[in-house]
């Protein structure tokens, strides 16, 4: 890959990169993500392993990454000031009618769910990993996958309901 | 979402597409990052959540031109088991993070006198369970990038997260990407070693199967530093307290002509079986176990049809049993089952 190329990879997985971090941890961690994705992007590149930088490698770093920041945050308690900024964000955009108020409903509930279950969630129908990958990733059986996501998926409703 | 069970593709279409309603990238955004990444050192893998455990000497000339053509595409043989690591390493946060915030979790024995060794500093000096240290790994407010790089520590203590009858998942995290020895111990005898690497602030996980409910064991991880760390030694007995299990809640769902989910509810983790009876002479048609995995679970589900279809005529007793977990006797004498009537033509 030479640096023309490089540059055309970046033009087509920024956006990519970046909803997808942003639509994860909101957009002030997920500009930092997006950033951290491409500044390793741009490292290896450096370092002559260009060939591994594939839109793949990209967005396996960004899931990586915002795994990582889901667990971050919730350790250091940061859960509920994240959703506050989100929903602040969040009603800025839907009166700018660039976000549907469903869709914000629907972030703001999977903000509230325990991170387990939210993280399901994203994975399995944003992410659409099927339930073999789901069980793949999280280390358990894919029985024991689609009931964790049964459960996740009450909790959801619960919560999107009492909302509504 | 009306229906009690809410199903795939209900949420396929409500999440579906989340990531197409976010606004896309300022203009500015996207240039000066391009600025930033033609001019700036780079970062190196460890750096961008992947592994690496070499040394803190960076992976590359940081006076280099950063968009220099390489020269050859050569890889050192240290370049592949780096790839090795990161992988190993990407596999264990997913092994992981599911697990960590479990609140159906089971009550864990875990003696709470454990030794200590060299306990390190972000280490309540008790060695209780719990003690999170504050990391020391803060964030720049502006730029989100770590301030700082601390020494090699346990930023999470060793605790236990799942546990059953016959296995057991322990986690941790380290201030520095280190690679680890996890030794289960019964008594003085070594049961079980696992070697691994363990990724900054990232949570690992280690996990131990074929274990004896009845025996005491610890479990011990060791960082390979520089410096070596040893952690407390934490206890544990799987065999938990002598609760009675109970069903507290049984019922069906999306039935159709040939199948039927089974859902209920009991009050302590549990593994469960459902078993089909024809109504009319008690024999067994068909048996659903839950997954080994699934024991911690309260809530379950166990579909039954799926294999071999239900018979619309047919009148059928599904009886559901749960074997509690971490019961004392949960080989014998803690389970308990309930039943409720199904056909499917109904």
């Amino acid at each position: 890959m030479n640096i023309d190329e490089f540059e055309r990879l970046y033009a087509k997985m920024l956006p990519v990169v970046y909803r997808y971090a942003t639509a994860r941890v909101g957009r002030s961690e997920g500009e930092e993500i997006t950033s951290d994705v491409f500044h390793a992007a741009a490292g290896l590149f450096q370092d002559g392993r260009s060939d591994e930088v594939t839109p793949a490698w990209l967005m396996a770093v960004a899931r990586n990454k915002v795994i990582d920041r889901w667990r971050r945050n919730e350790r250091r308690g940061r859960i509920a000031s994240m959703t506050a900024t989100r929903a602040g964000q969040l009603v800025t955009e839907s009166a700018e009618s660039t976000v549907s108020k469903q869709w914000t409903d629907v972030m703001l509930t999977l903000d509230k769910l325990p991170s387990n279950y939210r993280s399901l969630l994203i994975l399995r129908y944003v992410d659409d990993l099927s339930l073999a990958e789901l069980a793949e990733r999280t280390g358990i059986s894919e029985a024991a996958a689609e009931s964790a996501l049964a459960r996740a998926r009450r909790a959801f409703r619960g919560v999107f309901e009492s909302a509504a | 979402m009306p229906d009690e069970h809410p199903t795939d593709d209900e949420f396929f279409d409500l999440l579906a597409g989340i990531d197409d309603a976010i606004p896309g990238p300022s203009d500015e955004f996207a240039t000066v990052l391009l600025d930033e990444l033609r001019t700036s050192s780079p970062v190196r893998v460890a750096d961008a959540g992947l592994f690496s455990i070499e040394s803190a000497e960076p992976a590359h000339d940081l006076d280099a031109p950063l968009f220099e053509q390489p020269e050859a595409h050569g890889q050192s043989s240290s370049r592949w088991w780096l790839v090795a690591a990161a992988v190993t390493a990407i596999a264990l946060i997913g092994a992981s993070f599911f697990f960590l915030t479990d609140s159906g979790g089971p009550a864990v024995i875990a003696t709470g006198d454990t030794t200590s060794q060299d306990l390190p500093d972000d280490t309540a000096a008790d060695g209780t369970l719990g003690s999170v240290a504050e990391t020391d790994d803060e964030t720049d407010d502006e730029t989100g990038n770590d301030t700082s790089r601390s020494a090699l520590a346990f930023t999470a203590p060793l605790g236990f997260t799942q546990v059953s009858t016959n296995d057991l998942e322990a986690v941790f995290t380290t201030s520095q990407d280190t690679v680890f020895n996890a030794t289960l111990r019964s008594g003085d005898q070594i049961i079980d070693t696992q070697s691994a690497s363990s990724i900054a602030d990232a949570t690992t996980s280690v996990q131990f199967g074929g274990l004896d409910a009845t025996t005491l064991y610890s479990l011990e991880v060791t960082l390979i530093g520089p410096p070596v760390l040893v952690s407390p030694r934490l206890e544990i007995r799987t065999a938990g307290d002598d609760t009675p299990v109970e069903i507290t809640s049984l019922g069906l769902a999306a039935v159709t002509a040939s199948t039927a989910l089974v859902t209920f509810e009991t009050n302590l983790c549990a593994s469960t079986s459902v078993v089909v009876l024809d109504a009319r002479d008690q024999r067994e048609v068909q048996r659903v176990m839950s997954e080994r995995d699934d024991v911690c679970a309260h809530d379950h589900e166990l579909a039954i049809g799926t294999g071999t279809p239900l018979d619309p005529a047919t009148d059928y007793v599904v009886l559901v049993e749960a074997t509690a977990s971490m019961g004392e006797n949960s080989n014998s004498s803690n389970v308990t089952s309930e039943s409720i009537s199904l056909r499917t033509d109904q």
